[in-house]
């Protein structure tokens, strides 16, 4: 599948808000109430990490897209989705640290916290994106990632 | 197989006799009936139900008819299926009961063994609508099965790394036709298809279609009707290349000479010609510059292992020193050959270029297929290694210039007289065995006769590319006949909505459109493909259980 903007756009926002939402609900459970790693009474902030995560992915697509047409076959490779997922990371992380990031306070232990709810993240919606999104929406495919499409 | 049709006595012509006066008496002999093939009444573009009931010929009915039965059909069908329609509204006929018959047939003729690997992605899945699995994860299952866990890991990487980090992924030819075969019992295909040799279709004045087709196979021996006549409501046409395309000199050579061993097409078959240069050696040349050359050229080198004196003079038009552009990007080019994983850049499949194609207008159509097509080949390690290796030991040579005659010396070899241009004009003789056409397939709709039929007698628009024109959902738009549709999809609608037209997922594409079209006309049975039939249907096929 090779992407289009707009189909960058609806996939990422699709699968952080499905995917991402259960896998952050978890660990806000088990950082939380369940208090694996010492109790983070502010671990609601990984939603609010959640939602930078697709802010800035907005503005990344764009540059995506942009790199895209210097590629001849102007297709986006798995070995490069799965790399930028982690340069990604690293600056939310950066901006997380920073306190850059408006409400979120960076504490104790939020590095492997980050660490575990990004990883995760980053590696079940990839995961989605190369395999299971095509048997739910079998268009999906033919329109460069557009989950609201037709065939 | 075949629905009683409800509708067939719906004749909406009066009989030539008023029901209230008595017939009257015949004053002449009665007329003869019309046995010629295909039958008189198919002069016109529209029949009547009661001149088709005249014929006395056999007839069937479905609401889905396919014609050529091959993977475009299969594809087509399998979408129907998917979206639920049964097997008994739905027939395919053709003259290959696999589906992928004729295509292995010029895959072999084409130096593709069973264990070779097609040009083709992982995710281009004929057996599966929805391309997941593809063939690479299943692959590494196997092998990961069997314990070979280095090759599944080096799969992994290619699948992984492709087409930037490692050579593109590609599947083997006969895990694609097992895995078709597997889907082919899923969805009933013995059911649907036909034998048949379709000689014409023509509209019926009650908005379907009706389908003449032969069923007599060269070589057998026969039994029952010779012709036959099938009625459709939704029909489908996928016929593939219609002939083998010849470089004009060397069609003029075998017209002239009747020598069809020594000049011959890559896609025929011409295992004598490695039989005879493995036995006594021999120069060949090759025309061509696509694929098709690679892999000739790839079992040349190997016939080399068994006799060294085998040499291969490449002839090429003209030389390449930069790749074709677009935008911003250029394509690469080693060795003469430019390269690229498909025959079309892989964003024209499911990306931005697919998209951009749909909304241009024929000639910017023309224009852009310019621009990205052209004559390719996969960068292949093993394929640079032959080409470098060659060039470097002698045995392989490029020459550069336009053929100006061939002609056959009294001692049986073909002698080619080249005419070189530019700084280094000149005239140079080349003295070969073989020569080899590796220029492709004939792609004009005008060569089919069964299309060259439609188009006169339907006066069918042609797009640029001098194929027949579709709407977007692969609809031939001369062809509808009131609430009866008739769809095409293959290499005869190059040139339209889509680039990759002869590719599986092109084919699997224009399959889904076309389907998704009739569902939104409320053709029968046809069910929407939404997100819960997607998933129950998908884990069908997961389970091999029928749709």
């Amino acid at each position: 599948m090779t992407p289009t903007l707009i189909g960058r756009w609806q996939s990422r926002t699709v699968l952080l808000w499905t995917v991402g939402l259960v896998i952050t609900l978890f660990y806000m459970l088990i950082f939380g109430p369940v208090g694996i790693g010492g109790q983070a009474p502010d671990a609601s902030k990984l939603l609010l990490i959640l939602f930078y995560v697709n802010l800035l992915g907005i503005g990344w697509d764009a540059l995506y897209i942009y790199l895209q047409g210097f590629r001849w076959e102007g297709d986006w490779p798995l070995a490069f989705q799965f790399g930028v997922g982690l340069v990604e990371g690293a600056v939310v992380y950066l901006l997380f640290q920073l306190n850059w990031l408006p409400g979120v306070r960076f504490g104790d232990g939020d590095f492997w916290r980050f660490f575990f709810h990004y990883g995760t993240v980053w590696f079940w919606t990839n995961w989605c994106l190369f395999g299971p999104l095509r048997v739910v929406f079998p268009g999906w495919r033919f329109n460069g990632g557009e989950v609201i499409s037709k065939i | 197989m075949n629905q009683p049709n409800p509708h067939f006595n719906r004749v909406n012509q009066p009989p030539p006799w008023q029901p209230s006066l008595q017939a009257p008496a015949p004053q002449f002999a009665p007329a003869q009936r019309d046995t010629s093939w295909p039958p008189r009444c198919f002069d016109k573009p529209v029949i009547s139900i009661y001149e088709i009931q005249q014929l006395n010929l056999p007839v069937s009915y479905t609401e889905y008819a396919t014609v050529g039965a091959g993977l475009g059909s299969f594809s087509w069908v399998d979408a129907l299926r998917v979206s639920g329609v049964g097997t008994a509204n739905i027939v395919a006929i053709g003259m290959d009961a696999r589906p992928y018959g004729h295509y292995n047939n010029l895959a072999h003729n084409s130096q593709i063994p069973d264990w070779e690997r097609l040009r083709s992605n992982s995710e281009s899945t004929p057996d599966n609508l929805w391309g997941w699995p593809g063939y690479a994860l299943r692959e590494i299952w196997t092998e990961f099965k069997q314990g070979h866990l280095g090759k599944a890991t080096r799969l992994w990487w290619q699948i992984f790394g492709e087409p930037t980090l490692t050579d593109t992924y590609t599947p083997r030819i006969s895990d694609v036709f097992r895995a078709v075969d597997r889907e082919a019992i899923r969805i009933g295909w013995g059911q649907i298809y036909r034998y048949g040799r379709v000689r014409a279709i023509r509209k019926t004045a009650d908005g379907r279609y009706v389908i003449a087709y032969s069923t007599r196979r060269p070589g057998q021996n026969n039994t029952g009707p010779a012709h036959s006549l099938h009625l459709t409501h939704y029909l489908h046409i996928a016929v593939g290349y219609p002939a083998l395309q010849f470089l004009p000199d060397l069609q003029k050579y075998r017209e002239q000479t009747g020598d069809f061993k020594s000049v011959v097409n890559a896609y025929e078959n011409h295992d004598h010609l490695y039989e005879h240069l493995r036995r006594h050696g021999g120069l060949v040349m090759v025309r061509g510059r696509g694929i098709v050359a690679s892999r000739i050229l790839q079992r040349l080198s190997e016939e080399r292992q068994h006799n060294p004196n085998i040499g291969i003079i490449h002839l090429m038009r003209s030389p390449v020193s930069q790749g074709h552009r677009y935008g911003k990007a250029r394509r690469p080019v080693a060795n003469q050959f430019e390269f690229q994983p498909f025959n079309w850049p892989r964003s024209c499949w499911t990306g931005p270029y697919r998209k951009l194609l749909e909304k241009s207008s024929p000639e910017e159509r023309k224009k852009l297929l310019s621009q990205w097509g052209g004559t390719t080949t996969a960068r292949r390690q093993d394929w640079l290694e032959i080409t470098r290796r060659g060039l470097a030991e002698g045995w392989y040579q490029i020459v550069f210039g336009e053929v100006d005659n061939v002609e056959r010396l009294p001692e049986g070899r073909l002698q080619t007289r080249i005419v070189t241009k530019g700084q280094v004009a000149a005239q140079l003789t080349c003295t070969a065995e073989f020569i080899i056409d590796a220029t492709g397939l004939e792609g004009k709709a005008g060569s089919n006769p069964l299309l060259a039929d439609l188009i006169d007698k339907f006066a069918l628009a042609l797009n640029p590319m001098g194929r027949i024109q579709v709407e977007n959902d692969f609809e031939v738009p001369g062809m509808r006949n009131g609430t009866g549709r008739m769809y095409a999809s293959g290499s005869m609608t190059l040139g339209g909505p889509l680039a990759a037209v002869d590719s599986f997922l092109g084919l699997q594409y224009a399959a889904l459109r076309s389907v998704q079209a009739l569902q939104e006309a409320g053709a029968f049975e046809l069910k929407k493909l939404g997100v819960g039939r997607s998933i129950s249907q998908w884990l069908k096929w997961a389970r091999k259980v029928q749709p």
